[in-house]
């Protein structure tokens, strides 16, 4: 398998004019993509806006009253219980997440509107609306009790939208945020309850709440992010392409018939294929992604888990296009040269353009850009997308699962089709 | 023991190859002689089993390979008649990789790189790219590729065409060696008569898909035993001439030739004064007569009243 590989990556690494087209072209690529089409990426990618349901399910009277009861019954100093309860009245959660949610940096992304339950779901179905908050049943008494009293198991707002969009990933860190500020808050209390020197409303003014906090991991990706990376892929994708059609010269020169003769098997010839390419088009993607990265700066300042990140979904992104080379390779003998190269061009640009490889995808149809992500150039590019944007861990890995479904499947297919007999037609 | 039995292979209603039988001992030199489009090419193919035959048999000491060829593919080296070679490889990268396939490894790889090259001369030129090579450094490295694993049967389609003399010499020297020295068995394919005439102890002959004659080169000849070659060498070409001679009872062939033309002509005495008297009544001198002994090209010539380079 060895000597395939390497005869494999030979032959593409000594057409210097290949290697010129997969590095080159990329770089002219995105430079004048991204400057002449910069509006078409940042603007789409600035309308995080939704229209939200705020719907709540909570008797904040009741929670409160039974809090005030509870604490009477505590043993605790008469100073303490007095000024918790002075403060009970200001600080009933749901009261402060809807302060929370009217802080002018969450107001610019989103717009609230309270609703029964019904009519929130209802409205939710007919897309209406993008999401809704619910505060449960009980969530007052729940989060004051193991707020103060350190008692129960708390609870917890709930978002129920349709799809697990970015969006759902802003409102998540929404919450995230709230509930940091009132673990916050509660830890203050427990100190200042013991030590009565300490201004709790103080120290509460000097922590960060509001402003950046609220929305950190969200981040707007700028057309040289975009087409760094939706230009680097594509041309990841053409190197399967271009080492399946040296199969072509294999089949034409006769190379391959000393290849039959030698009695090597059809899985060896088509791994030789996958593995050269898997290691061209990483290094393209690497080389590429740096290049830009040192030119036009385009991930500074990340975060050592964010490169980690990205460079899991490039090496399996670089696994699905060595699988793709296979089947290219795979249909160069089961079909005639032309119809072979054909549909591997087809496929090229039809995956190339759904997957938002040569305009944004944000500009597709909704239905297009679904379809964009069946492509394992388009699936990649969405989810590097939303690692810039959130580095969300769990949509890495859904992506990469699937990614890796995709290649096994087609190199299966690839051995599948491939002529068995041994002999040529 | 290598034999073909009774193949036919038929591409798209089009009979490439016609009950085609032939076998090879071991230790033989054997020759396929044929003009393009004879159906040699193919007939190699189906034996190698890179076909798969429309009919008959392919039997390796007896047993048939064609259902199972990988017994039959360890033991044979084909070489094509295209540079099946990667141009953007060097000679050596190129013995290396054939070498790997057909598992040979390390030192023995090394060794067997490197005697090969010392065979067909490009040593010093091994690290140089294919596309770089010309034909007959080509065609060497061609040869020099089947011959990575040691088979004991060697296949050759057409080896020598379209290079330059010393090529083809140092080929031919590399075929003598092969089967004289190292005993492997060779069929060589050609359109050239000379090669096979100076290779081959036997040879067959085809033409439209079949086998039209075989035997010793000794045989052939003896095809044509009743017959002799004349060689007449003109001044001038002369269409009439030829066309006059055509027309006399004893003259079986007349071929036109650069300097002349040439008469395969039954065994009779008057007919070099008719000739003469021909020529004369033409205009054409007579620079030189030569009676020939028969070649294979003339075999061939008589079997299919046409020349092999046609
Ligand atoms: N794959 C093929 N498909 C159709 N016809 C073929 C094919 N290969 C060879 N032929 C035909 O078979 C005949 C014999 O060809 P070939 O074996 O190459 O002859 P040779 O090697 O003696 O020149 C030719 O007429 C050629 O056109
Ligand atoms: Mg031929």
């Amino acid at each position: 398998m060895i000597s395939f590989f390497k005869k494999d990556f030979l032959v593409y690494w000594r057409d210097r004019k290949e290697i010129i087209i997969s590095l080159i072209t990329p770089m002219v690529l995105i430079t004048v993509l991204s400057l002449a089409l910069p509006g078409w990426v940042e603007n789409s990618t600035k309308s995080l806006q939704m229209k939200v349901a705020f719907v709540n399910l909570d008797d904040e009277e009741t929670g409160l009253q039974q809090i005030r009861e509870l604490l009477s019954q505590q043993t605790l100093p008469q100073e303490t219980k007095d000024l918790l309860g002075q403060q009970l009245e200001q600080s009933a959660p749901a009261g402060l997440f809807k302060q929370v949610l009217q802080e002018d940096s969450v107001k610019e992304i989103v717009t609230l509107v309270e609703l029964d339950n019904e009519e929130a779901l209802r409205r939710l179905e007919d897309g209406q609306i993008d999401a809704l908050f619910t505060i449960p049943e009980g969530f007052t008494f729940a989060v004051l009790n193991k707020m103060l009293l350190n008692e129960g198991e708390g609870s917890e707002i709930l978002i129920t939208a349709d799809d697990g969009s970015l969006q759902v990933d802003v409102l998540k860190d929404i919450i995230g945020s709230f509930t940091r500020t009132l673990n916050l808050q509660a830890a203050i209390r427990h100190v200042s309850a013991g030590n009565p020197d300490l201004d709790a409303d103080r120290l509460m003014a000097d922590s960060e709440i509001g402003g950046r906090e609220i929305v950190p991991g969200v981040k707007i990706v700028t057309s040289f992010q975009y087409y760094a990376l939706a230009i680097s892929i594509v041309f990841a994708l053409m190197i399967s392409v271009t080492v399946s059609s040296k199969a072509i010269a294999e089949k034409r020169e006769h190379t391959f018939e000393r290849i039959l003769l030698a009695g090597s098997k059809p899985v060896n010839y088509l791994s030789g294929k996958m593995s050269s390419t898997i290691c061209l088009s990483l290094a393209q993607l690497v080389i590429v992604l740096l290049l830009s990265h040192f030119i036009f700066g385009i991930f500074t300042d990340r975060s050592w888990q964010f490169w980690t990140g990205m460079a899991a979904v490039l090496i399996i992104m670089s696994v699905c296009m060595g699988a793709l080379s296979s089947l290219f390779t795979a249909l160069v003998f089961r079909l005639d040269d032309q119809a072979a190269s054909g549909i591997s061009f087809i496929a090229v640009i039809i995956a190339g353009s759904i997957g938002g490889s040569f305009v944004p995808v944000y500009v597709l149809p909704e239905w297009l850009q679904a379809a964009g992500e069946w492509t394992p150039n388009g699936l990649g590019l969405s989810v590097l997308l939303k690692w810039l944007q959130t580095e969300t861990i769990n949509d890495l890995s859904d992506a990469m699962l699937k990614l890796a479904a995709f290649s096994i499947i087609s190199f299966g297919l690839a051995v599948w089709i491939f002529p068995k007999r041994g002999r040529v037609q | 023991m290598l034999e073909a039995v009774e193949l036919r292979k038929v591409f798209k209603g089009k009979t490439a190859v016609d009950h085609v039988s032939l076998y090879l001992d071991e230790g033989e030199s054997v020759g396929l002689l044929g003009p393009n489009g004879a159906g040699k090419s193919t007939t190699i193919s189906l034996i190698s089993s890179l076909l798969a035959p429309s009919s008959g048999d392919v039997r390796l000491n007896g047993n048939s390979v064609i259902a199972k060829p990988q017994q039959l593919r360890e033991v044979i080296g084909v070489v094509p008649q295209e540079i099946a070679l990667y141009e953007a490889l060097s000679a050596y990268e190129n013995l290396k990789f054939f070498g790997r396939i057909y598992r040979l490894q390390g030192k023995q790889l090394e060794m067997k790189i490197q005697e090969l090259l010392e065979v067909i001369g490009l040593r010093d030129r091994q690290k140089e790219l294919i596309k770089t090579y010309s034909g007959g450094m080509k065609r060497r490295v061609n040869i020099a590729a089947a011959l990575m694993h040691d088979p004991k049967f060697v296949i050759m389609d057409e080896p020598t065409v379209g290079i330059d003399p010393q090529s083809r010499n140092h080929i031919l020297e590399t075929v003598r060696l092969l089967n004289r020295e190292k005993g492997t068995t060779v069929l060589y394919t050609s359109h050239y008569m000379e090669e096979v005439e100076q290779l081959c102890s036997r040879v067959y002959i085809m033409d439209h898909g079949r086998i039209i004659a075989a035997g010793t080169t000794e045989e052939l000849r003896r095809i044509l035993s009743g017959e002799d070659t004349l060689l007449l060498q003109l001044d001038k070409p002369d269409e009439k001439l030829a066309q006059e001679l055509r027309e006399l009872e004893p003259v079986r062939q007349v071929e036109e030739m650069d300097s002349g033309l040439k008469l395969i002509v039954t065994k009779q005495s008057h007919l070099l004064s008719e000739v003469v008297q021909a020529a004369e009544r033409h205009r054409v001198q007579i620079i030189n007569i030569h009676v020939q002994t028969p070649t294979l090209e003339d075999v061939f010539l008589h079997l299919t009243g046409r020349t092999l380079r046609d």
